[in-house]
């Protein structure tokens, strides 16, 4: 992509973000780093948890956090107490200045504070809002209070993630909370495609409870069509065996390998050094694989821990079998190819110095959407949005400020 | 007289895109513009199809290449038609679908337009005068460029599977092929990206690439990315609790199934001791303890062996005390709440989960079901580029159509 900030796929879009924590933010920071101008409206009276590291470790100061550095690169900073009318009133001056709103409040909050669709479409008719929380603005359950773990379990997902035949264990990570910024994000671009074909704005209602669902539709699928109720699953796949994941010689090394067809079977038996049951005519063929799949994992796994997982890697992919060391977070950040590609890159903040945030993972033309600048301080922005775009005098912003309007 | 949701045009109705992809990831990102109203032809190799026809679920379990709960749900809304891409005359015929296209969406190896570009001189890609958006389980480019993959190779490479499963046991991965709906939406949103791009530029639309295991890698590991280069934090696998959380964040068995709590403010597992304590016995924990986590715990389970999971989460909801139940298939389909949303849809014989929005003016919705293979052959072929019969039997008996 053309990296100069004013030929970026969203340059000249404006976006007013309420989003905190996680999945209203990333929805956000993907907008900012492709060029969109993404202003974070934040308050003292009630700082974004990540400010504070109350949602993943105590934090010293607003401005340490690297999570929040991470979810806010790219964007602008305006303190505006939401609670006081007169921030109210500024607030819906920006969104008549602005194309998108994305939030991710508990329903009924923006509405509380005279700033719900109905409220900014009557600055901006043509206003697009986004607003994602943990199940909807609608249904008995709107009010629910979840992170991604728990929603994760109530959307089905959950009860997949187990080796097979033993305890649920869930996904634990936040996986939903990505996946319903991402979807968030999705559905405010098209929105906004939608808007400047036809003039017309609308509201989008994302739920991570929607989100979990959509994402395991064949175990749904195979319940309403034969009444089957999926359990724990293991590592096992209905049609490739091997499929799983194996010790490798290493302390704590393992390998995933996942086997389609006979000739990769062959390719891995001779990678193996073709130890004798490779070549037991039940294992010969994916059906006999299939059914004597744990005894086949238990050899597997004998042979496989006399390599090194990375040395074995090279060897299967060379031969065209799918494999790969199970990476931690320090396998990905030292692994080479990882390290071509850049996908982390190092950004300087004023206060917290150097700090590593991840790349939006997608090129355009072979460019990575550039990280232009560090996560906002708190009202860092203040001057230029108050006094530069909705022209307040200098005097006015330091009375609101005293007033803590601006707070 | 107001539309009905079917009738009206969806937010995408503007857009063309073509799709060339197997299985799930391009499919999904194909599913993501069709439904939003994109018109969107699916090309399907010839007499095989797309993998997903193969894979089910099958109602009664009786395999059809039609019936497949799997592609029903993953190409809804696509017009469908057979190409053997790789011949030449197969090649010729791609090449004018996608000059057409907004979008091509490519999920095909590297070493496949390789192959096509040394033979014809050019990338068949190049014929597009739209985006092309590229997805692979590594990307376009580095060491691991050809690499094969699959959604749990990709799940391992990107840092997830490392803290899924118990410590000393095997790593697991996300359920159900979850990398490659990751890098289907990545790529849906990399899509709409590129047609914004494109319209501030003359020339072709941007090619895109993106890369499964990348956006796992990025998005979901990548999180952690500073507290590992800072503190050498690594997430760890804890089987049914959160790997580094210093609070109740775990799945518990209760007594008709499992049920999962993450409480990361003190008032809220506070509010869940006093909900299973009582005067004669309190449950109390020391909140210094360095096993809080496993104190609550133990005090939690003779409790929730007592209850059942709707029990518990009725008496946790209105406290508000953040749990839910671990929801099997069953318990997703009789949901009230999903129910009142419309979380899923009639198609045909099957009833299937709609996508995660409801936009206010121009709802989702299936326009037409999954196609059968080739069914819109004659349509864009004949129709729409301008086949004459003679030439259409000849492409079907050469097997390139």
């Amino acid at each position: 992509m053309n990296t100069q900030s004013s030929v970026l796929p969203l340059a000249g879009y404006r976006v007013v973000d309420f989003g905190w924590v996680w999945a209203g933010t990333v929805a956000g920071q993907i907008m900012a780093d492709m060029g969109a101008e993404v202003i974070k409206i934040e308050s003292r009276r009630r700082l974004d948890g990540l400010r504070l590291g109350r949602v993943f470790e105590v934090g010293e100061t607003l401005e340490l956090n690297h999570h929040f550095h991470n979810f806010n690169r790219n964007k602008k900073s305006l303190t505006l107490n939401i609670s006081q009318p007169r921030a109210q009133e500024l607030i819906r001056q920006l969104v008549s200045r602005a194309d998108l709103v994305l939030e991710n409040f508990t329903p009924g909050t923006l509405r509380k504070y005279g700033l719900d669709y109905e409220a900014l479409r009557e600055v901006k008719p043509d206003v697009v809002m986004v607003s994602v929380t943990a199940a909807g603005q609608t249904g008995p359950l709107n009010d629910m209070l979840a992170y991604a773990p728990v929603m994760q379990s109530i959307a089905g997902f959950d009860g997949l993630v187990g080796y097979e035949g033993g305890p649920v264990f869930g996904v634990k990570q936040a996986y939903l909370d990505v996946m319903s910024a991402l979807f968030a994000c999705y559905a405010a671009l098209a929105a906004l495609h939608h808007r400047d074909a036809t003039g017309e704005g609308q509201h989008v209602d994302v739920s991570g409870f929607d989100v979990g669902v959509s994402l395991i539709p064949d175990v749904l699928m195979d319940y309403t069509a034969n009444g089957r109720v999926a359990g724990p699953q293991g590592s096992s796949h209905p049609t490739m065996a091997p499929h799983g994941t194996y010790p490798g010689r290493e302390p704590d090394s393992w390998i995933a390998i996942a086997v389609t067809d006979e000739r990769e079977w062959i390719q891995l038996g001779e990678a193996l050094g073709n130890p004798p049951w490779c070549g037991e005519s039940r294992f010969a063929d994916l059906a006999g694989r299939l059914a004597a799949r744990q005894e086949l994992d238990a050899l597997l796994a004998t042979a496989t821990a006399q390599h090194v997982v990375g040395d074995l890697t090279a060897e299967l992919q060379r031969r065209g079998v799918a494999a790969f060391p199970v990476h931690n977070i320090a396998g990905v950040f030292f692994d080479e190819h990882f390290n071509a590609r850049e996908i982390f890159r190092q950004v300087d903040h004023p206060v917290a110095g150097p700090g590593y945030v991840y790349q939006t993972p997608w090129r355009f033309d072979g460019e990575p959407a550039p990280i232009r600048r560090h996560a906002p301080l708190l009202g860092e922005d203040n001057h230029e949005i108050l006094v530069g775009l909705l022209g307040l005098s200098e005097d006015e912003v330091a009375r609101l400020q005293a007033e803590e309007v601006v707070y | 007289m107001a539309l009905a949701p079917t009738q009206r045009p969806g937010a995408l109705a503007t857009l063309r895109v073509v799709e060339l992809g197997d299985f799930i990831a391009v499919p999904f990102a194909g599913k993501l513009l069709a439904d939003l109203g994109a018109e969107s032809i699916k090309i399907e190799p010839p007499f095989v199809g797309d993998a997903s026809r193969r894979v089910g679920p099958f109602p009664g379990d009786v395999p059809d290449a039609q019936t497949s709960g799997l592609f029903q749900y993953l190409n809804t809304n696509k017009l469908g038609v057979t190409l053997a891409v790789e011949q030449p005359s197969g090649t010729d015929l791609f090449r004018r679908l996608v000059a057409e296209a907004d979008v091509l969406l490519d999920g095909q190896t590297p070493a496949f337009w390789d192959r096509l570009a040394q033979r014809d001189g050019a990338d068949p890609r190049d014929a597009a005068r739209g985006t092309v958006v590229s997805v692979t389980g590594f990307g376009q480019t580095g060491p691991y460029r050809d690499y094969r993959s699959e959604a749990l190779i990709t799940c391992a490479a990107s840092g997830v599977s490392a803290a899924i499963g118990l410590p000393k046991e095997p790593p697991l991965s996300l359920p159900l092929s979850q990398s490659h709906y990751s890098a289907g939406l990545n790529a849906a949103i990399a899509a709409l990206l590129a047609t914004f791009a494109a319209r501030k530029s003359q020339g072709p639309g941007p090619r895109v690439d993106v890369s499964e295991a990348e956006a796992m890698a990025t998005f979901i590991s990548g999180v952690g990315i500073q507290s590992f280069v800072a503190e050498e934090r690594i997430r760890m696998r804890m089987g049914h609790r959160s790997g580094h959380s210093p609070h109740l964040n775990a799945t518990l068995p209760c007594k008709d199934g499992f049920v999962t709590f993450d409480t990361p403010q003190k008032r809220q597992w506070l509010r869940l001791l006093a909900l299973i304590g009582s005067e004669d016995d309190p449950a109390e924990v020391d909140p210094l303890s360095p096993d809080l986590p496993g104190q609550i715990e133990a005090k939690l389970r003779p409790w929730l062996m007592s209850h059942t999971k709707a029990e518990i989460f009725a008496l946790c909801h209105e406290r508000r005390i953040p749990m839910a139940p671990v929801n099997t298939a069953a318990d997703v389909l009789a949901s009230e709440h999903l129910a009142e949303r419309g979380m899923f849809v009639q198609n045909g014989q099957w009833t299937m989960p709609r996508l995660p929005f409801i936009f206010s003016q121009t709802p989702v919705a299936i326009r037409r079901p999954a196609p059968t293979l080739g069914e819109h052959n004659e349509e864009i072929f004949a129709r729409r580029l301008g086949l004459t019969p003679g030439e259409l039997l000849r492409l079907r008996r050469a097997r390139t159509i």
